[in-house]
Order: structure tokens, then sequence, then C-alpha cells
């Protein structure tokens, strides 16, 4: 650190030297030195609520959390005043809180309140604690508030309104006994509450407790209640007489006790791409709770309601436990030896009849970069064909073929901070703080609190749409016009950066030329945006010093989804937004590891690292690693092989962790080419709708009961480590693949996933530099990695990766949507994710506390098409499509407009899974189906029926949005006096 | 040709919890070496008592043992409500002594005069009298041969 950013600061008569201008109390802890405090975080920031981290400084008694160090600064530590105001504050924290560790779920080491009463030797309770007239809050399916163990610290309600901005939680200061609120009610689960458990993380005692740790933290935790009161007030009657220190040895005792029990096991969330990691807690096989920590380098103390509380799966009952083998007509259930001798003779066998290219692997964007790179393997060196593809085709793609054509690189240009600290965001067709929640706080903030603008692009009134500081409504599938509109418009306004085009820029005049058509009237007749606020959107980007694109599946999933990618990264380089600090492009990567699954080689036409299987230099190094010859033509995709099947030209498949019979398009037409299948092998953790038409199923694992990496949406790779041993009768998925190959008669010998990554790395120069023990703990790389370990958070700060280093604008042309509204099918079915929910359902539907929000899945529909039709909340709709229909029940909301329905994707049956519906179009660059367009007819089956989702659910509350915990409220009560003046009601505050 | 077939997967067998717990207690009395040591002493049971026995039976500890029984012997001699008695003495003597330590400051010497008082004190004699009859059984005792203690208990 350079000099010009320390300070030298005299504490107590010596003279440190540190950072300056942080916190006294991280000051301080650089020195060995424990201020004790309660409500200060290091993400949070200094609360002032706590009135326990006191210091004499210039003379005043100041908290050591708001005094910020500085060159010059006297504090007194030890100074009597100063230890006689901490105590007073440590006082009337326990007056609060009734000490009860042994028998409490947070004693296990890290309970701030037990620490800090420990580390500040508190001899005995000089203030009387006092029960408060309040109820404990059972009412979440997640978390319990209980009210009397508060020490309104506002660490939850500053989480809540602030690192999470859902705004929900505030403490009533003013009231006679001031307590959390939920949406200024005192019920959690009747509130715009979206559990995404950062109050729970951050509480610093047991008020807010998962409240799958009650009665299982500790032995005598699970004492029943009827026990537990008694208990307490028998330790309570001898406290008095014996104090505090010999009741917190015995706690102490009981947290030592606890801690051979409860296993920290680091890992990477198993939803979304955003790549949340954080320690989970389990007790054998019991997940205790999701911890997440500072040092994550995605997420810190961030989660969603997913990641914090999704994980019922993995102990879910009907976990597939043993291999099983279709036998005249049913499964039954196999050896591990029987399966794999019966899919090497039909693997085998099918080769022989038809050619290797007659089989077909899919990868999962569920399992680890490793399994995907054994998978292509399994595909390439032992089969010998390419056809092996994974989910990204279904969803990022479009985005990735949008990339490579101008800026060169298949991945998010930088990283989650470059757009948190931009100017402008551009977010087009991505409902952000539903698919990528974690990833939306992020933007959330830097809207409250730094005034970044945020431009939506959307049909539907979503969150981030509910939020914006500018929305447009296109018209379905219209997003290249309006996009290309105004970068016309900044070419013949002269708002383009054009130093920027000139010196990193190629194909610029050309690019030019073929704008000529996308004026500003021809895109408000197209897109239903008027001319004049595109040009006002135009001179926005233009003037913000720094933007950023982000986009999601409401631009992949088109006919031209490809096309608009390219569109938005035509955006940005002509505005200069590329290149450096935040700005680029962030097509938002769906899965945990759709980037990694790709980024190692489960593409048809590319190696691990994005390099073509048709170069011959490139395949010959894989040839010679692998000691085999490797075709050079593309394969076959997901979408395209199911056409491949239709017509016999694939006769076999190996499904790994992929619902495809649901998540693929036009599933009726999916599911008719696997009936055609001589030999369908799937491998997954349950027994899904694709399970159903195979041969042979196999029982994997899921992320926790395995070792290897996750690429998020950033090229982040992250390490998860086993949190617990394999279900018995299951495989990791990567011992699996390893076994098969085995089994086919190739030499695989790997013992652990390092090895796998050892070798990935050793052939794919973008990961030249990866290896576990830099990945070890929370420690992250983000690719390409030299071999030295350098990674890269930043793309294209030293030019683009094309031979004179200059990126490209790409012309286009505009593609209409392939399925039209007509007189027979007039209603657009749009589609997509929910919160509570992940992809079509199979992990997440298994949580009770999640189905409890959502119990199925249903369309929403506007108040005007209800009133047209006829149907309110509850009525029963069939959804016919050309392709096949479906029954859901209809939620009546104004998040959508007209005849623009929206169907989640949250559903494991033919009956309501949205793909029922879809065709079989594609886009045209990338092959992705055309999800978003579907045109549909709507028909009452009943009008009167149950709504869909229970009134709890969020989206029926009002948050209550606020600056903070606002403490100057609390010090502004008739009692309150500051430390070291002794409260009156110090159980009040 | 592979239609779909639905499969239940069956419900998992009910953890016998029971189980899992001695389970993990055999695991923790293995692990802290406890087995090893318990296994280690029975498998050696007779070498090891050997040992014992030989140390058991030096000079030193043949008077532990000698002396503890002593002195269990002795309180097995003593009535509880005799020892009662005692005990509350001893409990009230201390008390008193602790009393007179406090107002040693405010007491004074007795004297020629106040000394022939105390000779002509009968509570503080009748007091007295025990403990020196106490003293006197105490003294005897004291110039009694040396026995084996059992040899005398039973003259």
């Amino acid at each position: 650190m350079p000099d010009s950013q320390l300070c030298t600061v005299t504490v107590d008569d010596r003279k440190l030297v540190g950072p300056a201008d942080i916190p006294l109390i991280e000051f301080l802890a650089g020195h060995q030195i424990s201020l004790p405090h309660i409500c200060y975080d290091a993400t949070l920031g200094a609360l002032q609520t706590c009135d326990i981290c006191w210091v004499v400084a210039d003379g005043q008694l100041q908290r050591g959390c708001s005094l910020k160090a500085r060159d010059g600064l006297r504090i007194g530590v030890n100074d009597e005043q100063a230890e006689q105001a901490r105590r007073e504050g440590a006082d009337r924290i326990v007056a609060r809180h009734e000490l009860y560790c042994s028998v409490c779920e947070n004693n296990n080491g890290d309970c701030q309140v037990h620490n800090v009463v420990r580390e500040m030797e508190i001899p005995y309770q000089r203030y009387p604690y006092r029960q408060k007239p309040y109820e404990v809050d059972d009412s979440h399916p997640f978390y319990r508030y209980d009210a009397d163990q508060c020490i309104l610290c506002g660490r939850c309600v500053e989480a809540c309104q602030n690192i999470q901005v859902t705004e929900t939680l505030s403490i009533d200061w003013q009231s006679d006994d001031p307590r959390v609120l939920w949406d200024g009610g005192e019920v959690a689960n009747e509130s715009s509450c979206v559990s995404c458990g950062h109050c729970v993380t951050v509480c610093p005692c047991n008020a807010l407790m998962e409240k799958t740790m009650l009665g299982e933290a500790g032995p005598l935790t699970a004492m029943p209640a009827s026990l537990k009161r008694p208990a307490i007030d028998l330790i309570k009657a001898v406290e008095p007489t014996v104090g505090f220190p010999l009741i917190f040895g015995l706690s102490e005792i009981d947290s030592a006790w606890r801690q051979p029990e409860i296993k920290r096991t680091k890992t990477v969330c198993t939803y979304c791409g955003v790549g949340c990691a954080f320690e989970m807690w389990t007790r054998d096989r019991k997940i205790l709770k999701v911890q997440p920590v500072e040092e994550a380098p995605v997420n810190g103390i961030s989660t969603c309601v997913k990641g914090k509380f999704g994980w019922d799966f993995v102990n879910s009952e009907d976990r597939l436990t043993t291999p099983l083998i279709r036998d005249n007509g049913q499964f039954r259930e196999a050896s591990w030896e029987e399966a794999y001798r019966l899919i090497a003779h039909r693997f085998n066998e099918i080769k022989e009849q038809h050619g290797p290219d007659a089989l077909s692997f899919v990868s999962s964007s569920k399992c680890t970069s490793e399994e995907s790179y054994l998978m292509q393997k399994l595909a390439r060196a032992v089969i010998g064909t390419n056809n092996i593809d994974n989910c990204s085709r279904y969803c990022q793609s479009p985005a990735t073929q949008g990339l490579w054509r101008t800026v060169g690189y298949g991945g998010d240009e930088g990283s989650i901070s470059d757009l948190a600290g931009a100017e402008l965001l551009i977010i087009v067709g991505s409902n952000t703080a539903e698919s990528h929640p974690v990833i939306a706080t992020r933007l959330k903030q830097a809207q409250k609190h730094r005034g970044q603008k945020h431009i939506v692009a959307d049909l539907r009134r979503n969150e981030m749409v509910e939020r914006a500081d500018e929305h447009i409504h296109p018209r379905p599938g219209t997003d290249l016009v309006w996009i290309s509109a105004i970068i016309k418009y900044l070419f013949d306004n002269g708002l383009e950066d054009r130093e920027f085009l000139d010196a990193k820029v190629n194909k610029v005049e050309e690019y030019i030329r073929s704008l000529e058509s996308f004026t500003l009237e021809y895109a408000e007749e197209i897109t239903g945006i008027e001319a004049q606020r595109l040009a006002g959107l135009a001179r926005m980007i233009a003037t913000a010093k720094s933007a950023c694109a982000i986009w999601a599946m409401g631009v992949t999933q088109h006919v031209n989804g490809s096309d608009v990618s390219t569109a938005l990264a035509n955006l940005m380089l002509v505005t200069g937004n590329s290149g450096r600090p935040n700005t680029g492009c962030y097509p938002m990567r769906g899965h945990n590891n759709v980037q990694g699954a790709s980024d190692f080689g489960a593409m048809p036409g590319r190696f691990p690292g994005y390099e073509f299987v048709a170069d011959d230099a490139v395949r010959e190094r894989y040839e010679k690693a692998w000691g085999v010859k490797i075709p050079s033509g593309k394969g076959y995709n997901n979408h395209t092989m199911v056409q491949a099947i239709h017509d016999d030209k694939i006769r076999s498949l190996y499904v790994m962790g992929e619902e495809m019979a649901i998540v693929d398009a036009d599933a009726n037409y999916v599911q008719e080419a696997f009936d055609k299948l001589d030999f369908l092998v799937v491998q997954d953790i349950f027994f899904t709708r694709t399970c159903e038409q195979a041969d042979v199923v196999l029982p994997g694992a899921p992320s926790v009961e395995k070792e290897g990496t996750f690429v998020n949406t950033e090229r982040r790779f992250q390490r998860l480590y086993q949190v617990m041993e394999p279900l018995p009768g299951c495989k990791p998925d990567w011992l699996i693949l390893t076994e098969v190959a085995g089994a086919l008669g190739a030499p695989w010998d790997y013992q652990n996933p390092s090895e796998i990554m050892d070798e990935a790395a050793s052939l794919a120069p973008m990961f030249a530099g990866v290896s576990y023990d830099r990945l070890e703990g929370f420690k992250s790389l983000q690719w390409p990695v030299a071999a030295d370990g350098t990674d890269t958070p930043h793309l294209y700060m030293d030019g683009y990766p094309f031979a004179d280093g200059k990126a490209k604008l790409h012309a286009l042309d505009f593609y209409p949507p392939g399925e039209k509204l007509d007189e027979t099918y007039d209603i657009h079915v749009n589609n997509g994710r929910l919160l509570e929910t992940f992809h079509e359902g199979n992990l997440t539907h298994r949580s009770r506390g999640l189905r409890s929000l959502v119990p199925g899945n249903f369309v929403e529909v506007s108040p005007d098409l209800a009133a047209r039709r006829g149907v309110k909340t509850g009525s029963l709709v069939k959804l016919i499509s050309p392709y096949g229909e479906i029954s859901v029940h209809v939620l009546v909301t104004d998040r959508v407009t007209g005849n623009e329905v929206y169907v989640p994707e949250n559903a494991t049956d033919n009956e309501h899974a949205i793909n029922i519906l879809t065709s079989n179009d594609a886009d045209k660059d990338s092959d992705t189906p055309a999800y978003k367009e579907i045109a549909a007819r709507m028909e009452v089956v009943q009008v009167d029926g149950p709504p869909p989702l229970p009134p709890t659910n969020h989206r029926f509350w009002k948050a209550t949005p606020q600056s903070g915990v606002l403490t100057e409220r609390k010090w502004q009560r008739q009692d309150y006096v500051q430390p070291p003046g002794q409260a009156r009601n110090p159980e009040k505050f | 040709m592979a239609t779909g077939i639905h499969y239940e997967v069956p419900a998992p067998a009910a953890p016998d919890e029971a189980r899992q717990e001695l389970d993990r207690l055999l695991n923790n009395l293995h692990k802290h070496g406890v087995l090893r040591i318990a296994n280690d002493f029975l498998e050696a049971s007779t070498d090891v008592s050997r040992i014992v026995l030989a140390g058991a039976n030096q000079p030193q500890s043949r008077n532990v043992m000698q002396n503890v029984s002593l002195l269990v012997m002795a309180l097995g001699k003593v009535p509880p409500e005799r020892l009662a008695v005692l005990s509350r003495a001893v409990t009230e003597g201390l008390e008193r002594m602790e009393t007179a330590a406090d107002e040693r400051q405010r007491s004074r010497a007795p004297g020629l005069t106040g000394t022939y008082k105390l000779l002509h004190d009968e509570a503080l004699w009748s007091g007295l009298s025990p403990l020196l009859e106490g003293l006197r059984g105490f003294a005897q005792c004291l110039h009694e041969k040396e026995e084996k203690p059992a040899a005398k208990r039973h003259d």
C-alpha cells in the first residue's frame, strides 16, 4: 500500500500505522486490538446501534465503527470513560437478550453477542432482562423471528434495505417496544419478503434463525421446549449467585462440544449462473444451514431463496439410488457392473452397425466442468463422434455467437463489480431480480445508493422494470429493430465514440451502410416505441460515461437471438463501452455451470477453451494426448440431435443431468424422438420425465456430494468441496463417466477431479494456469488464465482476440418472429423463470418451503384480457398452440398487458410444461429454440378455481423502502441516554 | 423403441437412529483411543493384574490403604448423632473464634485480678473440662506401644 494511503493513529499512547479512511474497528483489528462491537459488519458498515464500540477521540466519546482512521488521530481505548461506556452498552444488550447459550442454536462459536459478553468479561446481569410483548413469529417457511432475543442492532434491516434492496424490513424506533417489522407489520410471511436469507445470515444472535437449525445445532438444543424453559429458569435462578463466568464456562463447553458434529464445507450454489459460494453446515447428511461468508468472491454475504434455503432435494426420499435397466416393459434394479456391461455392449453394437455418429451425448449445465470435459472426451475419444452438446444450446448460445462475431470471447466482458460500477445499464429481456437474484442486488444497490440509471426493455412488468429509470415495451421479437435504430441515430447525430471506433473497431463503414433502413420511424412502426422516445434513449446512452448491456433469455430465445445479441454488442462498441472498467456486454448465464459446460468442450464443434475441432493443429494436440483419432467434422447439437433421431441418423443418446424431454422446445416432438431411439442412457439424481424413456438409468450425485469446479457468468472458476458422501448407491458423475469409459475399453484412471482439471489445463491454453491449488478455499480465477496463474477479470483491456487486435461491427438484418399471432392463435405466450423455482423444477419442487411459496404452475393474464375472456384469478384455462396444449390456473396481474400472457417454466409434466406449446423453430445461427415465440389460443375450462399462488406470496405485498436502519430515530427517543449514562429502559432499545 | 415407462422410486427404509447413534459412539470411543485401551487392557489382563498387584504391595501403597481404612473404620465407630453434635460444636467454636479475632483489638490483657476471676468462672471451666479430658485421653494413647490396629481392636 502506498504511503499516501497510510496514516498514523495514536492509540493509548502507542503510535500505530495502517490504512487511512477505514473504520477504526478495522484499523485496530489490523493491529490485533479487539474493539468489542456487535452491529458493525464490514459489508453492512457502521450502523451505530449497539452502543458498544466506544473510544475517546479528541477528548470525546465516539463510536469506533463510524470513526475513520486518519493521520494524527489520538484515541483512548483503555480510557476509563470509554470502558464505562462500552460496559453500559453491553449491559443494555443483555437486558434485551436472554442469555441461555447452552440451549441456543446460535452457540456455535460465532455468536457475536456471546463473544462480546465473554470478551468484555461482563461479570453479571446489571439490568434485569425483561420479555417483550410479542409472540415468536413462526409464520415464515424458512426462518423464525424471536423479538425476545432481538437486540435491535438493525443488521437485518440494513441487509434488507441496502444489500438485498427488497426493502421489507424496518424497526419501529418510536414504538413503546421496538421490534423488527415486515412491511410495517408483525408477520414475516405476510410481506414482500423474498426469502433471500440476508437477514438471517447477518443476525448476530438467535433472533432470526434458520428453521433447519432449530433443535438441531447442538445436543442440548434438541431438548423439548417443555424441558428447555424450566432448564433455562433453573440456570437463571443460579446465575445471580455465580455470575456470568461460570455459566459462560458451561456454554463454552457446549459450543466446543458441538464442533466435532458440525461440518462446515465450502461449496458453490447449484442453481443459477451467478456463482454464489458459501459454507454449508451439516451434521452427517442433515443440512443445518447455508452460511455465506464475506470472502466469497461473487456474493459475499448474499444469497437468494434457492441458494439459502432450497437444498431439501439432496435428501429427498425419491433420489435414485441404484442403476435401473429397462426389462420386459418395466424398470428393474441392476448392479453397476450389469448397467456398465449393457451400455458398453449396446454402444459398441450401434457403433458397429451405424458408425460412431449414430451415437450422441448431452452434458449437463448442473454438473462440474470436469464432468463436461469427460463427457466430451467420452464422445470424441472413446466413441469417435463430435455429437456432444449441453444445455447452453437452450439459452445462451446466441449470446456467445453474438460475442464471437464482434468482440471475440464467448463470455461476459467483465465482472459483477463492473456492472455495479457502470453509470448506465441497458437491461434487455432479463428478469434479473428473479433469474439472477444476487446480481440484481448489486444493480439495485448501485441504483439506490449511487444513482446508476437503468434502461429496461421487457414485455413483462418484473421488478427490474418497476425499478427502471426508463422502461420500454417493444412488440415481441423486435428488439433488433429498436437497438439498430438507436445505433443509426447515434451515427446520424455524431454521437458515436469515433475515437474508439477508429482505434479499436473494424468494419465500421460497412456496418453504417447496413443500418440504412433502421430509421426511428421504421422502428416505431415495428416495435411500437415512439421515435422520440428512442432518440431520448440514444442520447442517454451516448452521454453516459460508462455503460453495460445485460441480456438474457428474452433476447436469445428467438429466431434472431444471435442477431439481437450481436446488435447489443454493436451498440456497446459504437458508444465506446468496451475494453475499460464498468463497460461491456453481459449475457446472464442461466445455470450454475452452463458457462463451464461449454468452456470444457461439451459443444459439437469446439474443444475445451473454444478451439475448433476442425483445426488440424488443435485436433492433433488432443489426438496425441488421448492416443486416438478424432473426427474433424462438427457434430449435432442438442436441438438438431432431435431431428437427427427422427431422421434415423442418431440411434443412441446419453443424457447426463438434463431433463431434455421437458426443457427442449416442442416437447411432444422430442419425446416422440426418444421413442425412436435404439438405446437411451440417462444419468440423473431423480427419475425424471426423460428417464421414463431410458433403457438404462444411472444414479448420479448432486453438487454437494462431489468435488469439482463451476464457472459462473463472469467466467470465474470456483471450487466446490464434497459436503457429504454420495447417498449409498449413487456415484459422482465423473466417476460414472470414468467407469463407463473403462467398460468401453478406455484406460481412464482418474482418482480425483483435480486430475481431470490438470489434464484439461494442459491441453486448453485458455485454462493453462487453472489448478485446484490456485482455487483453494474461496479463491477464484477468471479465464483466460495464463500458465503463471494470472487471470482476466476484465477482457479486452489490451485489445480483442482477433488477428489485428480490433473488434468488429457486424451488419444485421431483421428477421421477424417465426410464430405470428392470427385469428386462431391470438395470444402471445411469454415464459421464463420464477424466483422460487429453478428451470423445470426437478430440484426446487422437492423443497417443501419453496413449494409452499409457489405450489404449482399458472398463467399470468392481464386484467384487460381477463375481463374480455371472463376469467379471474383461479380460473382453469387451456393454452393451445399448434404443437400441443396445457392446462393452468389463471393469475390476473398487471405484470402483463393485452394479449400477452406469461407461463413460468415451473412444471415437470406434460400437462403443465410450457414446452408442450413451443415450436421447433430455432435461432437461425445457433439452433437455440425460439422458446419466447409462442402463438396460442386460450380456452376457459372452469371459471372458478383456487388461486395458483397463496396470498402470502411476496408478489402481493408492498415493500417499505427507507434509507437504512434510521438509527437517529433511536437517539431521538426521550428515554435514550448516550452511554456511559445509565438507561432508564435499557430493554426498549 | 424406448416407450415411456413410469417408475416409482421405492421409499428408503427409515433410518435406524439408535443404531446410528450407537455407531457414532463406537466410532468416537475408537477415535479417542478408549476402545484401544480397553482392548489392550482385556487382552493383557493377567500381566496387567500382576503389575498392579506388585505395585500395590509396596510399603507406601500399603500405608495408603491401611490409613484410608483406619479413617473409614473410625468414622464407622462414631454414631451419626455424635458426629452431628461434634460438627455443630466445631462450627460454633469456629464462629466464636472468628468473633474473638475480630474483637481482639478491643481486648485487654486480664492481669492478675482478671486471671483470678477466670479461675473462678464456672461456665468457662465446664466448657474447658471436656477439652481437657479429651487431651488427657489423646496423650495416654500417644504413650501406648505401637501395635497393629487390628490386634489392638480385638484385645
